[in-house]
């Protein structure tokens, strides 16, 4: 027998014949109405007890934002971890400014790889905000989210640009798309007895978060977050005094890259307290780390202890603004680079 | 643009509801010609020129082999045909891969040769379109096929979406006349397309990537921290994995080509449930295996009269069959595994059939579990980066170093998924799924849609590519 013969057969043997052929207008029927009854009981379930719908954060998004900054060119671009990413809201700043920044920050990410790329652009020419923690600085670049993202955000196709508007309609509006109530997440909690609850800082459509404790077990929530940062810090092995300088260095030319084209660098160090900052003073001290690096990089660096107006803030898990103190901390920071000519400048 | 996506849900909603306006069937042929373009381009635009090439250069060759008078004439052609398809295939999947082997080779006669560090991107699907297209020539060679005289049929054959990018693999003769009578799914067919679309994404997005890969992730990643139970239990979970991921995808691709009233063959029979290696092939991808069978080992000699031979093309073709997944050589040796395996059972094989025990119920299911842990052996192979760790996983299977990198509970739920898997391909032996879904009560069938629709809704969307893309 012939191959195509043989292998004709074999399809034969695998198509419509063998289809199940009853019963299937009241199968749909039962299955539509089963679905949607318990899609909007589950959705209902969830709004019921607080929940709100809240996007995911992932590449998708952070390309869409990105690309709009080089759209902008000259527009204000907040880079760095989730400090930056809770500790500001754009349009309080915005209020102040007259410019509504655009979140470029990554979380758990360091902000050299965004900021190099920034610096890359041609087409961008705005001021930089960057939030820089004693780790940033001393750390050594690994294999970072941000480095991924950076490289893959101009290989994206038209076909994922779509799948992330249509994810953010979707995730935007149903609770049931939300993670925090994802399978796996449900049988998480489940195993451990615990029960879910809505997830402390939301995403926005435009990448900022507003954390809102009251959600969280706050004690629980600072002791683990000490504990992380303790062995996130032994982790990393420091800079060496040599390699810290180049990368004082290295931030310094970055600056001035974007400087060159008309555009702004500001560094900043948001807020921390308690066991966080304990242990960034330990291993990372101010005056080893920062001090040297806000006289040499040649820009503007804000230390939030160096200013009373951002000295008072708290962090209630050590490391992140509340949402309300994010509305007052976007202000001030935004009035401070009003008296220091930085947006007026590059007006 | 993948199966488990909102774009694709948008893409087919649109691409049926063309497909069922009241045009030509020449016209809706085109639309689905275009679509299956656009749905290429979703991951590369410019490699649309790869397909394009491919496809208009064996829709030629074909037709000019028929042409050929001469014998020398219809081996010219052929070869142009085979120069071209397996040329972009060595240089896009096997080009980095031949140049490290032969800047290798020159080192070992003290030459230094230090090449530039080639920047190719594999076109999604290229291995898969080309046996595709290529198949059809050498069909037409073999005065198998006649050629076929519709360029738009022939183009929609190479290029039709639902199965373009990771199979099954196609026949000239099972596709094309497909294309001559307008198809449309009557509402059973449309049925069943939507009923296989939704169990091949659960098995993609729930079992494959959401309860087995992040296992299976974190062992091969940590190979040699792994203890005994991770070490199997890492390996069972990659076996489950990647039987639902490509088993997800050919479903998707079956359903979705019935919605719009074209059949494609089976790719995968229960395979978990074979016994020995032969009956393997016969349920694993099956439309890869039978082109081998057909265009590679058949052509080679096949069953021949001298038992060296058939076992030299048995490994040759097996060999052959590891280096289509992957341009590596753990993948090569994954193949020989396979290989060898099958040249035990072709040696043995004869005594087994004739004695009572290939009769005894119990011999044959112990003889299943032995093809099934043999087979995970080979998945270490396939998966582990590089034969260091994958040898450090095998080591670590009987080493009795206690389980570092998975818990109990994770040990339960691997174990359980598969237990149900295996149990269900044996009982699927000689049953095909359409038997098993239609011998369940109506309130069943639509149980099973209602959960399946729902665990969609509610997973969490973690966007693994196919793993089979990659091939």
């Amino acid at each position: 027998m012939s191959s195509s013969k043989r292998s004709g057969r074999e399809a034969a043997a695998t198509a419509a014949a063998r289809l199940p052929r009853q019963d299937w207008a009241r199968i749909w029927l039962l299955v539509v109405l089963l679905v949607l009854v318990i899609a909007f009981a589950w959705e209902g379930f969830w709004r019921a007890r607080g929940f709100v719908p809240n996007l995911s954060d992932d590449l998708g998004i952070w390309a869409m934002v990105r690309r709009r900054v080089s759209q902008q060119g000259d527009g204000v671009v907040l880079v760095g971890a989730s400090r930056i990413q809770l500790g500001i809201n754009p349009q309080a700043f915005a209020e102040v400014s007259g410019q509504r920044p655009l979140m470029l920050a990554i979380d758990g990410s360091s902000p050299l790889p965004v900021l190099e790329e920034l610096a890359a652009d041609q087409r961008f020419c705005g001021l930089v905000l960057v939030s820089l923690t004693p780790m940033h600085l001393a750390q050594p670049l690994g294999r970072d989210r941000a480095v991924k993202w950076v490289r893959r955000y101009p290989r994206q196709q038209w076909s994922q640009r779509l799948e992330t508007r249509l994810s953010m309609a979707v995730q935007g509006r149903l609770v049931l798309r939300s993670t925090s109530l994802a399978p796996e997440q449900l049988w998480q909690h489940w195993r451990e007895g615990s029960r879910p609850t809505m997830f402390y800082a939301p995403m926005q459509p435009d990448r900022s978060r507003a954390a809102d404790f009251s959600r969280v077990d706050l004690e629980r929530m600072r002791r683990s977050r000490a504990e992380r940062e303790a062995e996130l810090h032994g982790r990393v092995a420091s800079l060496s005094g040599l390699a810290f300088e180049e990368r004082i260095a290295h931030l310094r030319s970055l600056a001035e890259t974007i400087r060159e084209r008309g555009g702004r660098v500001v560094f900043v160090r948001f807020p921390s307290d308690g066991a966080v900052l304990a242990l960034e003073q330990r291993d990372w001290p101010r005056a080893r780390y920062w001090d040297p690096f806000a006289a040499r990089v040649g820009t503007l660096a804000i230390h939030f202890q160096d200013d009373p107006r951002l000295s008072h803030f708290t962090t209630p898990d050590g490391s992140h603004l509340r949402g309300e103190d994010a509305v007052r901390f976007s202000r001030i920071l935004a009035g401070i680079l009003e008296e220091e000519h930085i947006l007026r400048d590059r007006e | 643009m993948v199966f488990n996506s909102l774009t694709f849900l948008l893409f087919f909603a649109l691409v049926l509801a063309l497909h069922h306006l009241p045009l030509s069937w020449t016209w809706k042929k085109g639309q689905l010609l275009l679509a299956s373009y656009l749905f290429y381009a979703a991951w590369n635009p410019p490699f649309t020129l790869l397909l394009l090439l491919s496809t208009v250069t064996d829709f030629h060759c074909a037709a000019a082999i028929h042409q050929s008078r001469s014998s020398t004439g219809r081996r010219f052609w052929l070869l142009v045909s085979l120069g071209l398809n397996l040329g972009l295939l060595a240089i896009f999947k096997y080009g980095s891969f031949l140049l490290e082997n032969w800047t290798l080779l020159l080192a070992q006669f003290g030459i230094d040769f230090t090449p530039l560090a080639p920047d190719i991107i594999l076109p999604v699907g290229i291995s898969f379109y080309t046996f595709q297209s290529l198949s059809y020539t050498l069909d037409v060679y073999r005065r198998q096929l006649k050629p076929w005289p519709s360029f738009l049929d022939f183009a929609m054959f190479v290029s039709f979406f639902p199965q373009l990018v990771a199979g099954p693999i196609v026949r000239a003769a099972e596709f094309l006349p497909q294309c001559v009578l307008p198809r449309r799914a009557n509402p059973c067919q449309f049925s069943w397309g939507v009923t296989l679309l939704i169990l091949g994404l659960v098995q993609k997005v729930i079992l494959a990537d959401l309860l087995l890969a992040p296992l299976s992730d974190r062992v091969f990643a940590a190979a040699f921290q792994a203890g005994w139970a991770d070490a199997w239990i890492g390996t069972l979970a990659f076996s489950g994995q990647i039987f639902f991921d490509f088993n997800g995808y050919s479903t998707c691709a079956i359903g979705t080509a019935l919605c719009l009233g074209f059949v494609l063959p089976d790719n995968f029979r229960a395979p978990y449930g074979a016994i020995g290696f032969r009956d393997f092939w016969q349920r694993w991808h099956i439309s890869l295996s039978s082109w081998l069978r057909d265009y590679l080992y058949i052509p080679l000699g096949g069953r021949s009269s001298r038992r060296g031979r058939t076992l030299v093309n048995l490994m040759l073709t097996m060999l052959i069959g590891g280096l289509w997944h992957g341009a590596a050589w753990s993948f090569v040796f994954w193949g020989g595994l396979h290989g060898l395996y099958l040249l035990v059972e072709h040696l043995l094989s004869p005594s087994f059939q004739a004695s009572a025990l290939s009769r005894s119920s119990l011999v044959r299911s112990s003889l299943a579990l032995l093809t099934y842990g043999l087979l995970c052996l080979t998945w270490v192979f396939f998966r582990a980066e590089g034969f260091s760790a994958a040898w450090q996983l095998l080591l670590a299977m009987v080493s009795f170093q206690p389980a570092t990198l998975i818990s109990a509970g994770e040990i339960c739920q691997v174990l359980t998924l598969s237990l149900c898997l295996l149990a269900f391909h044996w009982y699927r032996r000689q049953r095909s799924f359409e038997e098993v879904f239609a011998s369940f009560p109506w309130q069943g069938r639509a149980l099973l849609i209602v959960l399946s629709l729902l665990a969609l809704l509610v997973s969490s969307g973690d966007d693994r590519a196919f793993i089979y893309f990659q091939f």
